[in-house]
């Protein structure tokens, strides 16, 4: 969703820009995502070549007379392993066959078809034509003689009243049909190729609905059948690669509108983001996938494991340029990279050329994804050449140095890529190698430590060794300010009467209060820059000192007010001085652990995530708690009260930020009043 | 000398039946031993193996461990004190045949549990639970609960706590029925308005040994209820090591492997992480206060 709304920034940006086309021959701009999700421009990943309209095929009509007839509303595209081209000539009713230069060579299924809306062509050149209007599958030779058509399938499967409106069609290996039906919502229909129904094949889920659920609980059967039916929504075309892996495009998602489905109808891919409104999908010999979307013009290019590679393309308002579409019905991509696209409205076939750097990066990926990763070490170390923001580049480069032994660098090829994952397997490496290096020194150290310590201890004990650096350490501590601060550690584990020693024993003084208040903040910022970034939910590259200090200090503030006003009214004990006091060394667990824990990080690996996890949420847990300690303890509630108050301060909080809202926005105005009526008598007095 | 001689059987039991294999366990982890030939002394290697070689064990087994003794220990102990609190609210006859009932899963051996659990986590459609979520629509198509990475953990969670009743529960139920009822009754007077007031001012400090002996218990029980997982799964390894703890790590290198040496010296390792948290316990709950 996120990446989203940056699309359509990043669209509405380049529709402002409109570059003029000396300087890019692309009328579209070309991003990519980086390890945030978030879009980053790269150069073309593809340009216009040229167009396709088939003002060259000559028909000849009743009469006998030869004229020319053009595309007209091309639904489909398919190219073949010869590189031959077919394309779904819907308004026409026929399939026209192109060379790979966009020479006309033949059509075929003139008289037969009716309104063909896909074409598929198997290795052996058979053509497949799924028609809409006559509601049946075709299959040709590869010189138009008809071998066979079957309709509706007869098997009492395939319900007698569902209907059978072939939209697109591939076939496998095996001879085996997959038809996307229109509104069929079981998924592919699967027909032998003499026409026998096998069954449906990947389809869609509608999700789990509690509400839908509940109603279902309840409702009368009546009740149910006024509500529109909750029905998975149909795929809108399909392709199949060179392993027999079947790709499907569905409308209506942004998370899951493009399946790679094994043989079993299971879908290989997780998680891949794509447009709303998925016309086509198709894939390379290599792997890559390729969707075009209908409504934004947009091409998405994904690896096989459907990781986004680029997204260009846009919608046609009227510049008629090239690289622009009006209303995409269909993507093929041919044996040399080139993609064809044909468009419903324009009634043509564009065609969009790779550039140097798409090249490279298949030249890479090939090697990458077979994962020869040394052998795709120079490809990637062009494409950085040509574009060094480009991650998955760092990504492979850090693969590249991991199989060679090179840990460290992999560790900075992947920081750099932002791949946690990795980083986190090259971390684990490097800390192997250091362990095995240290850990019988480091065993035999502890061992050793614990030893000298017990001595020293005895010695001290017996013949008094130490005794002066000891007794110094004590009565540093003993000073006032220090032992106010020590009090943290009271507090940390006698809450109750730590808070009580806090309230009346003078403790702790505003002075130490403040002190820690300041530290709250430095610790804060060690955390920041000091947790690894596995875990650091932030990006450190990002943050602003200044934003933290208000992040930390407005809420602080805010409670200690609103505690202090909301206990007045709920007869609380606590001064203003005390809850200030007690605040502050409520947040003692995080002022004393969250830097070791922040540095503890620096050594874990993902798999240790949950050691980060626990020591984290334990700091948070227990500063909490004891923040309510604070409450009960300064205040002399009960837990009841203890609780109403706090919940009653919050609201407070909530209020007080609402009013500064408003103060804000009200003083803002009238600030730009006053500035205005400066600004005119200035201009008035000026004038005469 | 009288004291000896009472204390004397017990003494001797104990040294042949618990110190000597302890402390040959000790000495057997600074050997290679195959159980075949005579076991050979290495040194610290069997331990450094641990620490570096062990991918195993520092990808999957530690962290597994962690986080199962973290939710089975506190929450098993915790749910112990809060149900016998409960069973001492009642009156006998229920008292007696509830804590029979829930003390009962923790008497059976891991094997009887997974029968008893893998009815209700079957990885068929036939399973309860793949049947109740199949019969609500939350999934389509059946889960291998426990053949799955993603649920073993949590199922061996779950089903652990279910039988962690044990012996500390009894002992804290003992223990909450044996305070003396006039405390209450001062306590009401001096100003306890509400149980938990008379929860946290009066049963946990009148039961701190039992407490103290749960909390020990949980510790050492936690340690050894890994087992389940190995027994659900059918299987040790886990699915990619997805249930592994400690005492599967031990079990596979000791009786599948029959690398007695590193099984010690893990073994070992254990004993040092069970003793160290016992002494928490003993910081925490003792009464020297």
């Amino acid at each position: 969703m996120v990446k989203y709304k940056w699309m359509l920034l990043i669209a509405v940006i380049a529709l402002l820009i409109q570059p003029s086309a000396a300087l890019a021959n692309a009328p579209y701009m070309t991003f990519t995502f980086d390890d945030d999700g978030e879009p980053i421009w790269t150069q073309s990943a593809y340009l216009p070549a040229g167009a396709v309209d088939g003002f060259n095929i000559v028909e000849k009509d009743e009469n006998g007379e030869e004229k020319k007839v053009p595309l007209s509303r091309p639904e489909d595209i398919f190219i073949d392993s010869r590189d031959q081209v077919y394309v779904a000539d819907t308004g026409n009713a026929r399939i026209v066959v192109f060379d790979q230069w966009g020479n006309h060579i033949r059509t075929i299924g003139k008289d037969v078809l009716g309104k063909p809306t896909g074409v598929f062509v198997d290795e052996e050149g058979t053509v497949y034509v799924a028609d809409y209007r006559n509601e049946k599958i075709y299959m040709f030779r590869e010189d138009g003689t008809l071998i066979n058509e079957f309709g509706k399938p007869k098997s009492h499967l395939f319900g007698k009243n569902d209907p059978f409106k072939p939209m697109k069609v591939i076939a496998d290996k095996r001879k085996n049909i997959y038809v996307v039906g229109e509104g069929t919502i079981g998924g592919l229909i699967q027909i032998s190729s003499e026409g026998e129904f096998y069954g449906y094949f990947g389809g869609n889920t509608t999700d789990f609905n509690l509400k839908r659920y509940i109603q279902r609980l309840f409702y009368t059967q009546a009740q149910m059948d006024k509500l529109n039916k909750q029905l998975p929504p149909s795929a809108t075309n399909v392709a199949i690669d060179s392993e027999g892996l079947v790709f499907t495009s569905t409308v209506g998602t942004n998370n899951n509108g493009i399946k790679k489905l094994n043989v079993a109808g299971k879908n290989l891919l997780k998680d891949v983001w794509s447009f709303r409104d998925l016309a086509d999908v198709t894939v390379d010999s290599i792997g890559n996938i390729y969707a075009i979307d209908s409504f934004r013009g947009r091409i998405t290019v994904y690896d096989q494991d459907g990781n986004t590679l680029f997204v260009f393309g846009g919608t046609d308002v009227g510049s008629q340029r090239l690289g622009l579409f009006k209303a995409p019905s269909g993507i093929a991509v041919s044996s040399d990279g080139r993609l064809f696209i044909t468009d419903k409205q324009r009634n043509n076939i564009q065609i969009l050329k790779p550039t140097e750097f798409t090249k490279i990066v298949h030249e890479a990926l090939v090697y990458y994804m077979d994962g020869k990763y040394a052998k795709s070490e120079q490809p990637w170390r062009n494409v950085l050449r040509l574009n060094s923001m480009f991650d998955l580049a760092h990504t492979g480069l850090g693969m590249a140095a991991m199989k060679q032994g090179d840990f460290s660098k992999g560790l900075e090829e992947f920081e750099v890529a932002g791949n946690k994952e990795e980083y986190s397997n090259a971390y684990w490496e490097i800390r192997r190698v250091w362990l095995m290096k240290h850990t019988s020194k480091f065993l035999i150290g502890i061992v050793l430590l614990f030893a000298v310590i017990v001595i020293l201890r005895k010695l001290y004990r017996r013949y008094g060794l130490g005794k002066q650096a000891v007794n110094g350490w004590k009565w540093f501590w003993s000073r006032k300010l220090p032992s106010q601060l020590l009090h943290t550690l009271r507090i940390m584990r006698h809450p109750v009467d730590g808070y009580y020693e806090l309230e009346t024993g003078g403790k702790a003084s505003v002075l130490s209060a403040t002190i820690l208040l300041v530290l709250v903040f430095l610790v804060r910022l060690f955390e920041i820059y000091q947790t690894n970034f596995l875990f650091a939910g932030w990006d450190v590259k990002k943050i602003n000192v200044m934003n933290e200090f208000l992040k930390i200090y407005v809420p602080f503030f805010a409670w200690v007010i609103a505690n202090y006003l909301v206990s007045t009214i709920n007869d609380g004990e606590g001064k203003f001085k005390d809850i200030y006091k007690g605040s502050v060394y409520a947040l003692s667990p995080y002022i004393v652990f969250a830097g070791p824990v922040a540095v503890m990080s620096q050594g874990l690996t993902q798999l240790e995530f949950v050691i980060y996890n626990f020591a984290s949420t334990c700091i948070m847990l227990y500063s909490a708690f004891l923040m309510f300690m604070m409450v009960k303890e300064i205040h002399g509630y009960e837990i009841g009260q203890s609780v109403k108050n706090i919940v009653l301060t919050i609201i407070g909080m909530l209020i007080m930020a609402l009013l500064a809202f408003i103060l804000f926005g009200l003083s803002n105005q009238v600030t730009d009043f006053m500035y205005s009526i400066f600004q005119e008598v200035k201009y008035r007095v000026y004038s005469y | 000398m009288d004291a000896m001689m009472f204390v004397g059987p017990f003494v001797v039991m104990f040294t042949i039946f618990i110190v000597i294999p302890v402390l040959v366990a000790i000495y057997l982890s600074f050997t290679y031993f195959n159980t075949v030939e005579a076991p050979v002394f290495i040194g610290l290697k069997n331990y450094v193996n641990l620490l570096t070689q062990d991918n195993v064990f520092m990808m999957y087994v530690l962290p597994n461990t962690f986080k199962f003794s973290l939710l089975v220990g506190p929450g098993g102990y915790i749910l112990s004190f809060f149900l016998a609190w409960l069973l001492s609210q009642i009156s006998r006859k229920p008292r007696s045949l509830l804590t029979l009932a829930i003390y009962s899963p923790s008497m059976t051996a891991a094997v009887a549990m997974a029968v008893v659990w893998l009815v209700v986590f079957s990885g068929d459609a036939a399973g309860y639970l793949n049947n109740f979520l199949i019969n609500l629509g939350v999934i389509n198509d059946p889960i291998q609960w426990t053949q799955s990475p993603h649920y073993l953990m949590y199922i061996m969670i779950a089903v652990t706590l279910w039988n962690s009743m044990g012996v500390g529960f009894l002992a804290m139920l003992a223990g909450i029925l044996n305070i003396n009822q006039e405390l209450y009754e001062a306590g009401s007077i001096d100003g306890i308005k509400n149980r938990l007031q008379e929860v946290w001012y009066i049963t946990i400090p009148s039961m701190k040994p039992q407490m103290l002996f749960g909390a020990v218990m949980a510790v050492v029980g936690t340690f050894q209820a890994g087992d389940i997982g190995v027994q659900l799964s059918g299987a040790n390894p886990t699915p990619q090591y997805s249930g592994q703890v400690i005492i599967n790590h031990i079990q596979d290198y000791g009786f599948i492997r029959y690398d007695m040496g590193y099984a010690s010296a893990v073994s070992v390792v254990l004993l040092i992480i069970v003793y160290g948290l016992s002494k928490i316990c003993w910081r925490l709950f003792s009464e020297k206060d």
